[in-house]
């Protein structure tokens, strides 16, 4: 097999060439700029463990981790619940299907540059369309992107808006392997419909379930150009992300070593809570 | 009874589907609207006008962010694609000493968020003297485990006979590749092709580490720099360059909507 | 008041008629049997009845209501699933008890017919397991008893053996039987199979070609087809069937093939007169002899056969011979049973022939 031992080797030079410089060494480097201060015009020097010290009493920092919780706290439950009501809705013959398909997906292929902007125009507190539009059915307007109680909430509302689509898919697959047999079983049985949903389809639909969670807390803790672009991480630092300060720190104040620092931090987190969701919803999910 | 619910059902979706396309519509239409009709409901401007295309135009490079986005968009595309099924090709069908290796690594390389690698990545592009150049654009994203992946699992099922007789027939394995498997991985790499391209596209953080020359900016960095510099001025001009980054995916979602969701979708959910 | 009755029941999908004109009264207690190939309308008509599907024209009652329009959880009906339709994330005591926990009745008389329904089909080991680890049967019995704690007015049952080996199958076709029988509730019953038809119904209703062929006890089905194509379905090995003619030359009404005469004296047929007819006889009514050569005189009934294939199992064989264009089959219980080669004699009772017209029903 040497001919096809040196051609398999050949092809997967050039991937394997990439993935030691453009992921193993990342990786490592960024541990070892955690140890390190770099400005990256004087040559680097040795920072001991004062990165992780500052990072711990870095009121910034745990703001912006405090904030992701606030976020979570709304786009979670709104996403499962979005995704999962239209997810069933569609699922049935309908007229028309692919179009309402199509129209809930639109937002995720669309860059998240342009919906923030786009948002900002909707939430302008004067001329937005929002406001206009609750001007126009007799409610106040809300500032919503000025007022630090809904600046956070308000992008949640469009990361849910955005990403909706998305998880209809993922539902829309899961539903398909719910056995015709069994809900006509149960309908027979007396369940109204939500008693249907309640006791067949949404069991049935943890793995899913888990998925939207786990995407959703993923992409909660990257949130960084609506927040850039729409508030610029106020009112107040409400909306100030993680990713926000990390970038912030490598690109204004030129501390690579502590946003370093926060990338590996941020990346811990992330492992973390996941391996926490998976570990309380897979055990759900084995019984 | 039943029919009401199903016209409950109708006007429900109705109602969600117009929540995702009204204010595309209404942001069509604000772009075309002069100053003082800016923020009204209207969907069509009682007095259209095009100032704000023309005043986004020549504030700021859009033509030349349209080019760089679509040169590196398609760059990368491409070296996706032939890169990537290289590699995919050599680990569905070639048996080499460290493939387990590799492909494990490549699984690996998913579950590793972006903003770990941003930094290190960042300080090397900066020594390598590549801020403000396509080669910080371009090169980072080569290759792309979720397209290798991908590809590798259309690979694997092409049947053996097909590399075999190929084989006999004195064909290397990179004729192989690009003669027999590729017209039969059609919509694979289509698929591939859709996310890779899209994903490039709309990529902003990236942008925004390695480049401040405007001249060199892609579309989403320009437009994020623009309407948050003040460059705008007014919510109609930002939102006119907001449609120009719009404008010619939505035409293409259009037509390829299928094939957009199946990609997105099915590179979402293997991410 | 019969508990179940269909009231000229039609079914159409977009231009095509699935069932058309369906007209029954079921008697109380009892097991009816709807049989038929696939494309008879058989299931359509329980899922007509059970509400999973609308009606496009007639009624339908469950005792004095009128549940046409009604939905399947306001019919108090209960159905097993040729799938068994289980609930794959619930264990089996939460399947058995899901509809009365829905319809909030007291634990204690959850409690007490989840109990009740175990213990009758043999289920008591099994309640904490999920329906992956349950075998077909198993399944199967779950799913029964899914529909017995329920109590409800009318059981149905979609094919529910289908999905089982035949030992099984023969086996819960007893236990299906015996239990109808002791709960007394009216059963609709749904199958391809006509030995389960013939087995368990009370009364059995003959489906082909979205019509009713016929409806009776399975002897009278058996003995008295009405129509050429329930004679043939009805019966294993099904009947003979053998084209010709029947006149009347002066002798008495005579059926004429090619290569068999047989006298027959029921049949009625003007004098003089001839007609095109199907003679049909079943195999265990022929009386089959092996030929001995310089017979006594040839009886005008029999026919001259030559024996191709002896199926032999165990007590009957089943012999398929040869007479002229015919080929037919005989069943033979008795001994000596011939070999394949061997020249015989069969002859076809009178009394037992049936006679079907070009039309395909049967003659007087």
């Amino acid at each position: 097999m040497r001919a096809e031992e040196r051609s398999g080797w050949l092809l997967a030079m050039p991937y394997a060439v990439f993935l030691l410089a453009f992921v193993a060494y990342p990786i490592v480097f960024a541990v070892v700029l955690v140890f390190l201060h770099w400005d990256l015009v004087t040559s680097p020097s040795f920072a001991g463990l004062d990165n992780v010290r500052l990072l711990t009493h870095d009121g910034r920092f745990w703001r912006a981790v405090g904030n992701t919780f606030v976020f979570l706290a709304i786009h979670i439950p709104l996403q499962i619940v979005s995704a999962l009501a239209l997810a069933v809705a569609l699922n049935r013959r309908l007229a028309f299907r692919a179009f309402w398909r199509a129209a809930f997906f639109l937002p995720v292929v669309i860059s998240g540059a342009v919906v923030a902007v786009l948002w900002n125009a909707l939430y302008a507190t004067d001329v937005g369309l929002i406001n206009r539009l609750l001007v126009r059915v007799g409610l106040a307007p809300v500032a919503w992107l000025t007022d630090p109680r809904t600046a956070m909430p308000a992008i949640a509302a469009m990361v849910t808006w955005k990403n909706v689509g998305f998880y209809v898919i993922i539902y829309l697959a899961g539903l398909q392997y719910i056995p015709r047999s069994a809900q006509e079983a149960i309908e027979l049985e007396g369940a109204t419909a939500w008693q249907r949903f309640r006791h067949l389809t949404l069991p049935l639909l943890l793995p899913q379930t888990i998925l939207v969670l786990t995407l959703s807390t993923i992409n909660g803790f990257q949130l960084f150009i609506e927040p850039y672009v729409m508030t610029g991480g106020g009112p107040l630092r409400r909306t100030y992300s993680i990713v926000l300060y990390l970038y912030t720190n490598a690109f204004f104040y030129q501390k690579m070593g502590y946003a370093a620092t926060i990338g590996v931090a941020l990346a811990l987190m992330i492992g973390g809570v996941v391996a926490i969701q998976r570990r309380l919803l897979g055990s759900a999910e084995a019984r | 009874m039943r029919t009401l619910r199903r016209v409950a059902l109708y006007a429900g979706l109705t109602l969600a589907a117009l929540t995702f396309i009204y204010p595309f519509l209404w942001m069509a239409a604000t772009t075309l609207k002069p100053p003082f009709e800016v923020g009204t409901l209207a969907l069509i401007p009682e007095r259209p006008t095009l100032d704000n295309y023309r005043t986004m135009w020549a504030r700021a490079p859009f033509g030349r962010a349209l080019l760089n986005s679509a040169l590196v968009a398609t760059t990368i595309t491409a070296a996706v694609l032939v890169l990537g099924s290289m590699t995919a090709y050599a680990m569905a069908r070639l048996r080499f000493r460290g493939r387990p290796v590799l492909q494990a690594v490549t699984l690996g390389v998913l579950l590793v968020p972006g903003q770990l690698t941003l930094i290190p990545l960042y300080t090397l592009i900066v020594q390598l003297g590549w801020i403000d150049t396509y080669a910080a654009l371009v090169v980072p994203y080569l290759l792309n485990a979720t397209a290798i992946l991908m590809l590798r699992q259309f690979f694997v099922q092409i049947p053996q006979s097909l590399i075999d007789s190929a084989r006999m027939d004195g064909m290397g394995e990179l004729r192989i590749l690009f003669t027999i498997f590729w017209p039969l991985a059609k919509p694979a790499l289509a698929i591939v092709a859709i996310f890779t391209f899209m994903g490039s596209w709309n990529e902003v953080l990236w942008p925004l580490l390695v480049v401040r020359d405007q001249r060199l900016m892609t579309l989403p960095q320009l437009l994020t720099v623009f309407a948050l510099g003040g460059g705008a001025g007014s919510m109609g001009v930002s939102l006119a360059s907001a449609m120009v980054l719009v404008v010619p995916v939505v035409v293409a979602y259009v037509f390829l909507q299928r094939y957009f969701i199946e990609s997105m979708a099915g590179a979402g959910i293997k991410g | 008041m019969p508990p179940v009755s269909f009231q000229h029941v039609s079914k159409r999908f977009g231009g095509a008629t699935v069932v058309d004109d369906f007209d029954l009264e079921i008697a109380d207690g009892e097991l009816l049997v709807l049989v038929g190939g696939s494309g008879s309308g058989k299931s359509t008509i329980l899922r007509m009845l059970a509400g999973l599907e609308s009606v496009t024209a007639g009624t339908i009652r469950i005792g004095e209501r009128d549940v046409t329009a009604l939905p399947p959880r306001q019919r108090d009906v209960a159905m097993v699933f040729q799938d068994y339709a289980l609930y794959p994330h619930m264990t089996v005591r939460e399947n058995l008890s899901l509809g009365l926990r829905l319809r909030r009745m007291p634990r204690q008389e959850i409690d007490r017919r989840v109990g009740w329904a175990a213990a009758t089909l043999a289920l008591e080991p099994l309640l904490g397991r999920k329906p992956k680890q349950l075998s077909g049967g198993q399944q199967q019995r779950v799913a029964m008893g899914r529909a017995m704690v329920r109590e409800p007015a009318v059981f149905l049952f979609d094919e529910p053996l289908s999905n089982l080996d035949a030992a099984l199958r023969a086996q819960m076709r007893i236990e299906i039987g015996s239990l109808q029988r002791r709960l007394k509730t009216t059963a609709v019953y749904v199958t391809h199979d006509q030995v389960e038809a013939m087995t368990l119904g009370d009364r059995i209703v003959v489906l082909a070609n979205t019509r009713i062929q016929q409806v009776g006890r399975p002897i009278e089905i058996y003995r008295a087809p009405v129509n050429r194509f329930v004679a043939g379905f009805i019966g294993t090995p099904p009947m003979n069937f053998l084209e010709g003619r029947l006149h009347d030359d002066g002798g008495g009404p005579v059926f004429v093939a090619d290569g068999a005469r047989v006298k027959l004296l029921r049949a009625r047929i003007a004098a003089g007169s001839s007609q095109p007819v199907t003679l049909g006889v079943r195999p265990e009514d022929l009386r089959l002899d092996i030929a001995t050569p310089g017979a006594g005189e040839d009886s005008a009934d029999a026919l001259a056969g030559r024996v191709v294939l002896v199926e032999r199992l165990g007590g009957t064989s089943h012999v398929h011979f040869d007479a002229g264009q015919h080929r037919l089959i005989a069943s033979v219980t008795h001994d000596p049973v011939p070999n394949v080669g061997d020249a015989v004699t069969v002859q076809v009772p009178a009394e037992r022939a049936h006679l079907f017209g070009a039309d395909g029903r049967a003659l007087a």
